[in-house]
C-alpha cells in the first residue's frame, strides 16, 4: 500500500484552496491573487509546522500550471540536500530555462522549509530570483520569517499561516472518523488538540496510530504521544528538573545516538519545555540557554554542552544557588 | 629535541647489572603480523612494498617511540626479501654523507639482490651537523631508485613538515594497552616468568602505549619480583592517574600539576574529564554543575582554538580542568555507554535514519521533524496495516537489516506504551 494513501495525514490533504481548514485571510488573499496570475509575484509561507503551508504551495502550483505542474515545478523537498550547490546547478539551471509551453505564466521553484538552507545558499537565491523572475516564481516555506534572510523576504510577498484553531481542528478530525468509520470519544480529540498544540499532521497521525492500536480514547492517544521522541525530550527535561540528572542524561544520549535528533532541534524542544515549566526562573533560564545556544553554534562538542545544560537544569530545579 | 642514538633512552631508564639479551630485542617482531596495535598501518606498509614501482613516493612513518616504526620496516622488508640499509640520527647526514651512502647504496643496488633505504629518526636531522641533509634528502626522495621508508617521531617537527610533502605520510599510533598487555603476557609466557596482575597492569599503564618500554620495565622486575618505585614514562601520569589524583586533589594547584603531567591530547583528557564526572551518580547537583561548566568550558575552548587556530589559547586548558576537576573525590571513568547501547547505536541508528528519510520525503516533511514527532505513530500505523511492517518494507525496497532494527523499535514502542 502507498504510503499516500496509508497514511491519512496524507489521504486528506487539501488539493484546492476551499477545503483547507481555517488560515482564512490567507487563503481570500490567495485566492484573489491567482485569479491574475501576470501579478503574482514571489511567495513567502511562514507558520507553525503542519499548518498548510506545503499544501497551500502544491495547490497554487497545480492551480497554475494545470496538468502541466509537475513538468514545470520544481520541488525541493524538506529533506533533500540543499547546499549551494543545489542551488547552483539545479535551482539556477531550472529557473533560467525559457522554454515555456503556451498557456504556463512561469516555471515554479518550491522550496519547503527554506529555513534550513545555510544563509550562504539563501544569498546565492538572491540574483536567480530577480534574473530569471520573467519565467520562473519562487515559492518558500518557512516555520519563521527570520529563518530567512532579509534580502529575499524582500522579494517576496509574505503570507502567515496560524496555529489552527480548536475548533477546526477538532471538528476535522471528527469529519476524518467518521470517513473512516472509526469510533471516538469526543475528550479524546480534544486531547488531540492541546497535545499536537495546532500542527495538523501531528493531529491526524496520532488519531490513526490511536485507531490503529484500539479504540480513539484518552488513554491512547496519550499512549500514542508519549512514544513519540519530541514527548522523549520532554521527559528528560521533566527528569533533569526533578533532579534526576542520570536518567536525563541516558535519555540525551539515546536521542542523539539512536535517533539523530539534531543539537538544534534538541535545543528548540528543551527551550519549549523549559518554558513552559513555572518552577524554573524564565530570566536565567533564558541567559544560559542563550549561552549555550551560541555556544553549540560555535561548533562546541554537542553532547557536553547538552550534558551540561541538563546539569543547569537540574540544579535550577532543585533551587540550588550557583552564581 | 630527538635524541641522536635511537635506544639511548631505554638504557637510561633501565639499568643493566650484567650483560643479557634486551627483551626489547630479543622480542622485536620479525614480521608484520607478530606486531599489536597499528593494523591498517600494517597492512598499509605490506601492500605498498608488494607493489613498490620506480617513482612511487617513499613512505614516512611518524610516531612516538617505542610502538614499532623501525620494527614495521624490518619487518615488511624481511617478508618481501628486501635487505636493509638504515641510516640513523647516529650516522652524521650532512649533505655530504647522504649523497656519499645513497651513491653507493644506489649504485649497488642494481647488481646485488633488493635494497630497502631506511631513513631513521629523520626529526634528528639538525641544522649546523647535519647541514644540507635534510635539503638534500628532500631533493632526492622523489625518483630513489629503491624504496625507502623514513621514520620520526615529531609530527610537528619542520623535518616532518618538510619532507611529508615528498613523502607519504603514515601516522603510527601508540599502542592500546589491552594489546600491549597481551604481547608482554605471551613474553613472559615464553620466558617462563610470572608477574602479579597489579604489576602487570600498572607496567602497561606507566608505559602508557610505548611497547619497548613495557618490555624493558617488565624485564627490570624479574630480578626483584616485586615493583618498588616505578619509573614512569618522562615523569608522566596516564590519563586515567592524572585524572584519579586531580579528582583526589584538594586544590585547583594540586590538580592542575597533575593534568599538566599527562600528555593526552587536548580531546582526550576533555572526554576524560566529562566521561568520569557522568559516570558518577553520587555528585551533589551544585558540585556536578560547578564540575561540568568548567569541562563545557574546556570543550568551548578548544572549539575556539581549532575555529582560529589560536594555539596559544591551549594554555589554559589545564587550568580550566584543574578548576573543574579537583576535589570531586570520583573515580575516573572510560566511556560511560553500556555495552548494549553501543551494539544499539551501531545497529539501529542508521537503519531508523533510511526509515525518516524514505517516509519524510513521502510526506513532504523534514527528516528531522519526522523523527521527532512522526515516527512512533507512523510505525505502529503500518504494522497494523494490511500486510504489515514486512510487506511495507519489501514494497519500499528497505532492506533485511532494517525491518530487523524497524521491528525492534516497533517492540520498543509497544513495550513502552503496555505500562
Ligand atoms: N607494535 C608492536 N608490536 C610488538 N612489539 C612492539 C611493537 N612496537 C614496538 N614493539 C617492541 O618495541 C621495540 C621497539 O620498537 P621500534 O624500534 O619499532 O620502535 P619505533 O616506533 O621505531 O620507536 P622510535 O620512534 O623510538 O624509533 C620492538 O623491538 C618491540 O620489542
Ligand atoms: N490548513 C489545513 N487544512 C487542512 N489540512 C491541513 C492544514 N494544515 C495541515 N493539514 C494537514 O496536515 C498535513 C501537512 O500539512 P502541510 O501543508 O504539509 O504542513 P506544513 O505547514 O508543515 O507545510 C496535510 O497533508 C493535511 O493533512
Ligand atoms: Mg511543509
Ligand atoms: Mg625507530
Amino acid at each position: 500500500m502507498s504510503t499516500e494513501s496509508l497514511m491519512w495525514s496524507e489521504k486528506y490533504r487539501p488539493w484546492s484552496l476551499g477545503e483547507l481548514v481555517d488560515q482564512k485571510d490567507t487563503v481570500a488573499r490567495l485566492q484573489a491573487m491567482i485569479k491574475k496570475p501576470e501579478e503574482m509575484p514571489h511567495l513567502l509561507f511562514t507558520g507553525p509546522p503542519g499548518s498548510g503551508k506545503t499544501t497551500v504551495a502544491m495547490i497554487i502550483a497545480k492551480t497554475l500550471l494545470d496538468e502541466y505542474w509537475r513538468d514545470f515545478t520544481l520541488i525541493l523537498n524538506a529533506s533533500d540536500e540543499r547546499g549551494i550547490d543545489v542551488i547552483r546547478e539545479r535551482i539556477k539551471v531550472f529557473a533560467s530555462h525559457t522554454d515555456r509551453r503556451v498557456g504556463i505564466p512561469f516555471r515554479i521553484v518550491l522550496l519547503d522549509e527554506g529555513d534550513s538552507l545555510t544563509s550562504d545558499s539563501q544569498t546565492a537565491l538572491r540574483r536567480i530570483m530577480e534574473e530569471f523572475s520573467l519565467v520562473t516564481r519562487f515559492i518558500i516555506t518557512a516555520n519563521y520569517a527570520s529563518g530567512i534572510i532579509e534580502p529575499i523576504q524582500s522579494r517576496c510577498a509574505i503570507f502567515r499561516f496560524s496555529r489552527l484553531s480548536k475548533d477546526d481542528v477538532v471538528a476535522h478530525l471528527e469529519s476524518i472518523c467518521r470517513k473512516e468509520k472509526v469510533k471516538f470519544e469526543a475528550s479524546a480529540i480534544a486531547l488531540v488538540y492541546e497535545l499536537s498544540g495546532g500542527d495538523l499532521r501531528q493531529a491526524i497521525n496520532q488519531l490513526q496510530a490511536a485507531a490503529a492500536l484500539g479504540p480513539v480514547d484518552d488513554q491512547n492517544i496519550k499512549r500514542i504521544y508519549g512514544s513519540t521522541k519530541r514527548s522523549s525530550v520532554k521527559e528528560m527535561v521533566q527528569l533533569a528538573a526533578k533532579g534526576d540528572f542520570t536518567k536525563a542524561r541516558e535519555i540525551l544520549v539515546d536521542l542523539l545516538f539512536v535517533y539523530g535528533i539534531s543539537e538544534r532541534d534538541m535545543l528548540k524542544y528543551i527551550f519549549e519545555d523549559a518554558f513552559s515549566m513555572k518552577a524554573l526562573d524564565q530570566g536565567s533560564l533564558a541567559r544560559m540557554m542563550a549561552e549555550y545556544d551560541y555556544r553549540l553554534i560555535q561548533g562546541a562538542h554537542p553532547e557536553i554542552q547538552l550534558t551540561a545544560l541538563l546539569a543547569e537544569i537540574a540544579a535550577m530545579g532543585s533551587g540550588v544557588k550557583v552564581q | 629535541m630527538a635524541c641522536f642514538s635511537g635506544y639511548s633512552d631505554s638504557f637510561s631508564r633501565v639499568c643493566w647489572g650484567e650483560m643479557g639479551v634486551m627483551w626489547s630485542e630479543k622480542y622485536r617482531p620479525k614480521r608484520l603480523e607478530e606486531m599489536v596495535g597499528n593494523e591498517d598501518a600494517r597492512a598499509m606498509i605490506f601492500d605498498w612494498l608488494l607493489n613498490w614501482k620506480r617513482g612511487m613516493k617513499p613512505l614516512l612513518l611518524v610516531g612516538p617511540p617505542g610502538v614499532g616504526k623501525t620494527t614495521m620496516a624490518y619487518a615488511a622488508a624481511g617478508q618481501l626479501g628486501y635487505s636493509v640499509v638504515e641510516l640513523n640520527a647516529s650516522d652524521q647526514r650532512t649533505k655530504g654523507e647522504l649523497s656519499k651512502s645513497f651513491t653507493s647504496v644506489l649504485s649497488t643496488s642494481l647488481l646485488e639482490e633488493n635494497r630497502l633505504l631506511l631513513l631513521d629518526e629523520v626529526d634528528g636531522l639538525y641544522g649546523r651537523a647535519d647541514f644540507g641533509g635534510l635539503e638534500y634528502l628532500a631533493e632526492h626522495l622523489e625518483d630513489l631508485p629503491v624504496p625507502a621508508i623514513l621514520c620520526a617521531n615529531d609530527p610537528e617537527s619542520d623535518q616532518v613538515k618538510k619532507l611529508s610533502k615528498r613523502a607519504r605520510l603514515v601516522r603510527i599510533k601508540t599502542v592500546p594497552s589491552r594489546l600491549a598487555e597481551l604481547y608482554l603476557r605471551l613474553v613472559l609466557e615464553k620466558e617462563g616468568v610470572t608477574l602479579s596482575d597489579e604489576n602487570i597492569a600498572r607496567i602497561v599503564t606507566s608505559a602508557a602505549g610505548d611497547m619497548r618500554a613495557v618490555l624493558n620495565t617488565a624485564q627490570s622486575f624479574v630480578p626483584t619480583g616485586t615493583l618498588t618505585t616505578l619509573y614512569s614514562k618522562n615523569p608522566n601520569y596516564s590519563l586515567a592517574e592524572a585524572i584519579n589524583e586531580a579528582c583526589r586533589a584538594g586544590t585547583a594547584e594540586d590538580a592542575l600539576r597533575y593534568l599538566q603531567a599527562c600528555d593526552a591530547d587536548q580531546d582526550e583528557k576533555v572526554m576524560g574529564c566529562y566521561n568520569t564526572i557522568v559516570s558518577a551518580s553520587s555528585l551533589q547537583p551544585a558540585v556536578r554543575l560547578r564540575a561540568l561548566r568548567g569541562v563545557a568550558g574546556a570543550a568551548l575552548l578548544i572549539r575556539r582554538i581549532k575555529s582560529t587556530q589560536q594555539w596559544r589559547l591551549l594554555r589554559y586548558l589545564d587550568r580550566m580542568l584543574a578548576d573543574a576537576m579537583h576535589g570531586l573525590g570520583i573515580p575516573y571513568a572510560g566511556d560511560p555507554l553500556p555495552f548494549t547501547a553501543k551494539v544499539r547505536i551501531w545497529n539501529d541508528s542508521k537503519s531508523i535514519k533510511a526509515f525518516c528519510n524514505q517516509l519524510a520525503r513521502e510526506t513532504n516533511i523534514s527528516s528531522r521533524e519526522f523523527t521527532a514527532k512522526h515516527l512512533s505513530p507512523t510505525l505502529l500505523i503500518i504494522s497494523r496495516s494490511e500486510g504489515g511492517l514486512e510487506t511495507w518494507c519489501a514494497l519500499h525496497n528497505l532492506d533485511q537489516p532494517v525491518l530487523n532494527a524497524l521491528q525492534r523499535e516497533l517492540k520498543s514502542i509497544i513495550a513502552s506504551i503496555g505500562k
